[in-house]
């Protein structure tokens, strides 16, 4: 089953590792250690979440983010 | 027919033997008319009544994932286009020899099934996905073809590399929209596609002729199990109230055994105790496609899940980071614990890594994966200890 939260999914077939989306949205994605992200739901604070979430999205350059819910 | 244990079979009135490895094959004689003897001729059902019979037997596919057949069917109609029925005959476990042997002793069963289900759905061509190197069971599909009046769709066989991923749904959909063999990740699950758009239908063989069985009113609720016996595969018709210990003493293995993998090289370690006792089939967690292996007294379990895990990292499609790099790191944690080369107790490292690797690629191989390392730490647990605090094996000394 791939990755996801409740906001995001990841495609990891396209995932390189590259790790952007973890710079942008700190409180959704923590990389592991291999870089990779790991994917959270976040602790309060939706407008915020919703916001790193398109960053994080839109800062993939293999485009492996997608919106969910 | 009846089996071994006096239950009413309806596949195959006794087990078949064939060697561990290598392309099967088996002999028999199924020709139209003696196939149409042993089991009556179909009735030409209109789609609803087939799907009926299909909703009530519960029929879920054999292919390992056991999904329901009628919602899958439901999924299929629900997308746009007509669709391809894609036979999966790629059996890649290499423990598993149920669809080969299925194929080759009962074609017109599964064409029976085939022919049924691409009318229901209406399906336009047919494809047969097998393995390259599987000659007898190609030969053996063409000539039951000419021997009988084929009122289904077209159906051309197409072959596959011998890859353990070869026979996953969306590697086999994928390679036949020109793409690589290699799963593909999907945000809706149960939803395939051809390149052209095309939705298609991925059912395992076995599945196929169950349904062909369901048009003759026959809802066998059997399981094809293929069991580990020394140097050969045995493949016998089982039921999900038979306890384990007596699909292994059917298969001729001899009880108790020290554990049972069930479920294939990605399935659950099953102490001896229980495989020993009263666990019935239905029961088990992670049954998968049947593939049942049993380990003798004499055997390491770390050893042979280290082999496991070792064909099982190199297998992987290498697509998705956590898969390509996780699983040789776990590999080599597995070889060193079975080599007594582990000298600190890293078993907590080792789960932690299984918990990093699960889940996050695109297919389920990596679950796989964690999931018989993380049940060979539990059932041979005593075994770690031995491993990394002495120097010999309890079991293979």
């Amino acid at each position: 089953m791939p990755a996801e939260s409740k906001r995001l999914g990841l495609d990891p077939t396209r995932c390189e590792g590259v790790g952007l989306c973890a710079v942008v949205a700190p409180a959704l994605i923590e990389l592991d250690r291999w870089g990779f992200p790991l994917l959270h739901n976040e602790k309060g604070h939706p407008r915020r979440a919703a916001k790193q979430a398109r960053r994080a999205i839109r800062a993939c350059p293999h485009q492996a983010l997608h919106q969910r819910g | 027919m009846t089996s071994l244990l006096g239950r009413q079979t309806a596949l195959f009135d006794q087990s078949i033997t064939v060697p561990a490895g290598g392309p099967v094959q088996v002999i028999g004689v199924d020709t139209h008319a003696a196939h149409l003897d042993r089991f009556g001729p179909p009735a030409r059902l209109a789609a609803a009544e087939l799907v009926q019979r299909v909703l009530d037997s519960g029929l879920t596919g054999r292919g390992g994932g056991h999904f329901p057949v009628a919602a899958k069917w439901r999924g299929v109609s629900s997308q746009p286009g007509r669709p391809v029925l894609v036979v999966n005959g790629a059996e890649s476990e290499p423990l598993s020899a149920k669809d080969a042997v299925l194929l080759q002793l009962r074609p017109h069963l599964v064409l029976d099934g085939i022919e049924a289900t691409a009318s229901a759905l209406g399906a336009t061509e047919v494809v047969l996905w097998l393995h390259s190197d599987a000659h007898f069971s190609q030969h053996i599909v063409r000539a039951a073809l000419a021997d009988r009046r084929w009122d289904g769709p077209p159906v051309r066989i197409v072959a596959t590399g011998q890859g353990y991923l070869s026979g996953e749904s969306s590697a086999a959909v994928r390679a036949l929209s020109g793409g690589p063999t290699l799963p593909s990740y999907r945000a809706e699950r149960g939803r395939l596609s051809l390149a052209d758009g095309r939705p298609a239908l991925v059912h395992n063989v076995e599945s196929l002729a169950r349904i062909g069985l369901l048009t003759r009113g026959i809802d066998a609720g059997s399981v094809l199990v293929s069991v580990s016996r020394g140097a050969a595969r045995v493949v016998l018709e089982a039921w999900p109230d038979w306890a384990l210990v007596e699909v292994l003493r059917a298969a001729g293995v001899s009880v108790p055994v020290q554990a049972t993998l069930v479920g294939g090289y990605g399935g659950r370690w099953l102490a001896g105790p229980d495989a020993g006792s009263s666990l019935r089939l239905a029961d088990l967690p992670s049954l998968g496609a049947g593939v049942l292996l049993p380990l003798p007294h004499d055997e390491c379990g770390l050893a042979c899940s280290a082999a496991i895990v070792d064909y099982l990292a190199e297998a992987s499609a290498r697509q998705c980071g956590p898969c390509r790099l996780g699983l040789p790191m776990i590999a080599e944690a597995m070889a060193e614990l079975a080599d007594f080369r582990r000298r600190r107790t890293d078993a907590g490292q080792l789960r932690q890594l299984l918990q990093l690797v699960a889940g996050r690629g695109a297919c389920s191989h990596p679950d796989g994966v964690a999931g018989m390392v993380a049940s060979a730490l539990d059932v041979f647990g005593s075994d770690v200890d031995s491993h990394l605090h002495e120097d010999r094996c309890r079991h293979a000394g």
